[in-house]
């Protein structure tokens, strides 16, 4: 039997280097240099163009509302940051403090929190190419449990360096999507997944919706835990 | 070797810590570089020394840990003391 999330959505935000794809009137959308100019510059230049396209969006769906819980998710995060680490490491050099302060997968989450002074709980995921699905998911729970309070989700993936590139099989463009979840919705996202829709004997790779889909909704997408469809009403 | 000119090390932190919107001529040579002057803060006195012990091969053997803040103090002071601790030229 589908499940099916009826998600409340208040604002949502795009932005990748590539530029819209549709004309929907609901996103705002954006393209070329992320604006984080909301960001003090002393903070915002620890950013990498991921944390800088993620913050864009997420300073666009919030605006100037107050604190809110947040989940941010990626599934590679700042592995540009991770591979300079490793590699000072393995030459017996002491890595760069600041690429370590920032490879960690919170890190774009902690500038937002600190940029908006916001001691809201916040969360930050990774769960393969199912990332936006689940970080979807996790926020809908995190505003169905307090719904007087907005949620605020951002998603923000770049392409692997090139020595781990062929790790990853579904390689996505640099780009960042927020959506604030809340009430009275403006729009609503309907996520239906039908489990029993599984392909039997599905192994290793896993489809489930993702961000860059966001402007063009559909489905059905495959994945080893059923199949996924969306629509924004 | 000769002496390292402040101008030379307000180029070389702006460039090692990324800092956007701000020209050497902006810097004072006496101004403090941490909390209340320039704003660097403790990760970023870590990127410093690291970047400037690379670049110039910094000899530290024989200097107390404890003087270091002392040094970081100002582009004046950073420049004095990377001028009588460098090994080479850049």
């Amino acid at each position: 039997m589908p499940h099916t999330f009826k998600i409340p959505l208040l604002r949502a935000s795009v932005w990748s280097q590539a530029g819209p794809v549709s004309l929907s009137p609901f996103l705002d959308q954006a393209a070329g240099a992320p604006d984080v100019a909301f960001l003090d510059p002393l903070i915002r230049r620890r950013l990498s163009p991921l944390g800088r396209g993620m913050l864009h969006c997420a300073h666009r769906a919030v605006g100037n509302l107050g604190p809110m819980p947040s989940v941010f998710c990626s599934r590679h995060g700042e592995a540009s940051r991770t591979l300079p680490v490793l590699d000072d490491l393995a030459q017996g050099l002491q890595p760069s403090p600041a690429q370590f302060t920032m490879n960690v997968h919170n890190a774009t989450a902690g500038i937002w929190s600190i940029a908006r002074r916001d001691p809201s709980p916040s969360l930050s995921l990774a769960a393969g190419p199912e990332t936006f699905a689940w970080g979807l998911v996790e926020a809908h729970a995190i505003h169905t449990a307090g719904p007087d309070v907005p949620v605020l989700l951002v998603h923000g993936d770049a392409p692997l360096p090139p020595l781990l590139a062929t790790f990853d099989v579904v390689p996505q463009p640099l780009h960042a999507l927020a959506l604030l979840i809340g009430l009275p919705a403006r729009h609503h996202l309907v996520l239906t997944w039908a489990p029993e829709a599984r392909t039997p004997g599905v192994q290793g790779l896993r489809e489930g919706p993702r961000a860059t889909d966001f402007e063009a909704p559909g489905g059905p997408w495959s994945s080893a835990d059923g199949a996924w469809i969306w629509r924004v009403d | 070797m000769q002496d390292i000119t402040t101008t030379e090390i307000k180029h070389f932190i702006i460039r090692t810590l990324d800092l956007e919107d701000i020209q050497p001529e902006e810097i004072e040579d006496e101004q403090p570089l941490f909390k209340d002057g320039l704003g660097l803060d403790s990760i970023d006195a870590f990127e410093l020394g690291l970047a400037l012990k690379k670049a110039y091969r910094l000899n530290l053997d024989s200097e107390d840990v404890s003087s270091f803040a002392h040094h970081f103090r100002t582009p004046a002071s950073l420049a004095a003391f990377v001028s009588s601790h460098r090994q080479v030229t850049i």
